[in-house]
């Protein structure tokens, strides 16, 4: 039996990264001595000016952030058309979301029948500073609100403004029933104390065409911990001990004052949009496989593809691995960038085929053609590729 | 401790911080920024940290942080394509299976067979229930197994 060392998993630092501790660590030690402003990554600059850009033209009027200046924050290959604002619904029908502590309110959505994208406005209604999900308290307050300006964390924040920390989480019914609904959550922190929420939701097959479902949300108030058995704790460990070692953060949760609140809502999908198929069967014998199908559905938000395709070669497709992965390549032979929902997934059919399932970024004109190329996602090994003929 | 004694420590930890950071993030500029914010954020707090014994695991959570804030940043989802190819030196069967698996089953078998972690403070590194985490470490196995068969995996 082969026994492998996981440390060579990754081989060794390279040359750069160890360049950026070194080179790091001396200009800290420099800037103790005669502080300098930081220098920001040139894409990370251009992102935010495009950001800015597209905020302002399109959200002049808005106090707070928008569904479109998240999903166009850093992304500009894949954002959504401009008309996608024709979509959007601002304050959906909806009920419940009130508390003692913040209230929930649903205030801009769009549901295109494949994706709903929500952006809830967490007010609180006392002196709270409201965390997003995901956030420490040791993480820098700039995170939350955008302005690199803010140097302090989240919780020197807090302190100096003399604000209570809370903690703010958000699920729905169909994540606790084993369905995945909210695929990710992004956070922007207000100068008001609002905290803004975009849920980005995979919504399963369904008749109805309007989407109706119940986000449960949470708002869990931190207090000066009592104890060190109150406390959240950060683990540490002796590089020999078997038994951690844990140090406070000096704040317990206050389940006592524990807000739990629902929010139901429903959404109307919008006029279904344009799809485009192709039911040319196409062999890729290198890999055991033939597309039997490719649909794209588009909507202003994204351009979502479904490939269905069917093992021809047991051994050939064997030899994969189970790597088999399309992707759509543009007239320069380059893969297409993903669509506002990223990613993408390959789902097993119970009539034995394979459907691999995604969004390519937005496009004003739909393509009567596409070029699919098969590759094996382990190996990178490139396959065969077919130019496919599209039809409504 | 001195600026230099700090300095000193980390620069000997550099392998574990490629390691986590490299388990998160896939591209090696994400990973430069994010140690780099790693090591300003532990640089200012250095001073509170009480004993320098735990010096690695507190400098490891720092690091953990702000690989998902860089991820939050950049709007990425853990994505199910590996896209780089194993490093120099790496062990590339290895390499190319752990980078098969999605990122939150991934991290933790990096911190439990690379870095030592129990399961606890695998929870409290990322903010996750015990159970969690040995929910993604089994499944983790499992799939692992299969990529490297029985015989390969140890």
């Amino acid at each position: 039996m082969k026994k492998r060392d996981f440390r060579r998993a990754f081989g060794d630092p390279d040359a750069a990264f160890v360049f950026t501790v070194k080179n790091t660590l001396r200009r800290l030690d420099e800037e103790e001595k005669k502080p300098v402003k930081r220098k920001m990554r040139v894409s990370a600059a251009i992102a935010v000016a495009a950001c800015l850009i597209i905020s302002t033209a399109a959200f002049a009027a808005a106090n707070h952030w928008g569904l479109f200046d998240f999903l166009n924050q850093g992304q500009s290959g894949s954002a959504p058309l401009p008309e996608a604002i024709e979509i959007l619904a601002t304050e959906p029908p909806q009920e419940g979301g009130s508390g003692e502590l913040a209230g929930f309110q649903l205030r801009e959505a769009v549901y295109d029948g494949e994706y709903a994208y929500l952006v809830v406005d967490v007010t609180p209604k006392q002196e709270l500073l409201l965390i997003g999900p995901g956030y420490g308290l040791d993480d820098p307050m700039r995170l939350m609100t955008g302005d690199s300006a803010n140097s302090l964390t989240i919780g020197e924040y807090a302190g100096q403004n003399g604000l209570q920390m809370a903690y703010v989480t958000v699920s729905s019914a169909l994540d606790a029933l084993g369905e995945e609904f909210i695929r990710s959550i992004d956070c922007h922190w207000e100068e008001d104390g609002t905290l803004v929420l975009m849920l980005t939701c995979t919504v399963p097959e369904q008749e109805d065409s309007a989407l109706t479902s119940t986000l449960q949300c949470s708002v869990m108030p931190l207090i000066p911990a009592a104890s060190e058995e109150d406390a959240i704790l950060y683990g540490y460990y002796e590089e020999n001990a078997d038994e951690p070692t844990y140090a406070s953060t000096g704040y317990a949760m206050d389940e006592e004052n524990r807000q739990e609140t629902e929010l139901a809502f429903a959404l109307d999908t919008a006029n279904r949009h344009n799809a485009l198929a192709s039911s040319q069967s196409v062999e890729y014998p290198s890999c055991g496989v033939r597309v039997d199908s490719v649909r794209l559905t588009a909507s202003p938000m994204a351009l979502y593809y479904e490939i269905r395709f069917t093992v021809t070669d047991e051994a050939a497709y064997a030899a994969t691995e189970d790597g088999v992965w399309f992707e759509f390549l543009d007239a320069n032979g380059d893969a297409l960038p993903n669509g506002a929902t990223r990613g993408g997934e390959v789902q097993p059919q119970v009539d034995g085929s394979l459907v691999q399932s995604g969004s390519l970024a937005a496009r004003e004109e739909l393509p009567e053609t596409v070029t699919l190329r098969a590759y094996n996602c382990w190996t990178q090994e490139r396959y065969e590729s077919h130019e496919l003929i599209l039809e409504p | 401790m001195t600026n230099e004694r700090f300095a000193e420590e980390i620069i000997a930890l550099t392998d574990t911080l490629y390691r986590v950071s490299y388990s998160i993030l896939r591209d090696k500029y994400d990973r430069e920024d994010a140690v780099q914010s790693c090591l300003e954020k532990a640089w200012k707090k250095r001073k509170t940290l009480r004993d320098e014994r735990y010096l690695k695991t507190w400098l490891i959570r720092i690091l953990i942080n702000e690989c998902y804030n860089v991820h939050r940043h950049r709007r990425e989802l853990p994505q199910e394509i590996p896209e780089q190819a194993a490093p120099p030196g790496a062990d590339p069967i290895l390499h190319d299976a752990l980078m098969c698996l999605p990122e939150n089953v991934r991290t933790p078998i990096v911190l439990h067979y690379m870095e030592g972690y129990s399961i606890h403070e695998i929870a409290l590194a990322l903010r996750v229930a015990p159970g969690t985490v040995k929910t993604r470490m089994r499944n983790g196995r499992a799939k692992l197994k299969e990529l490297l068969s029985e015989e390969e995996y140890s």
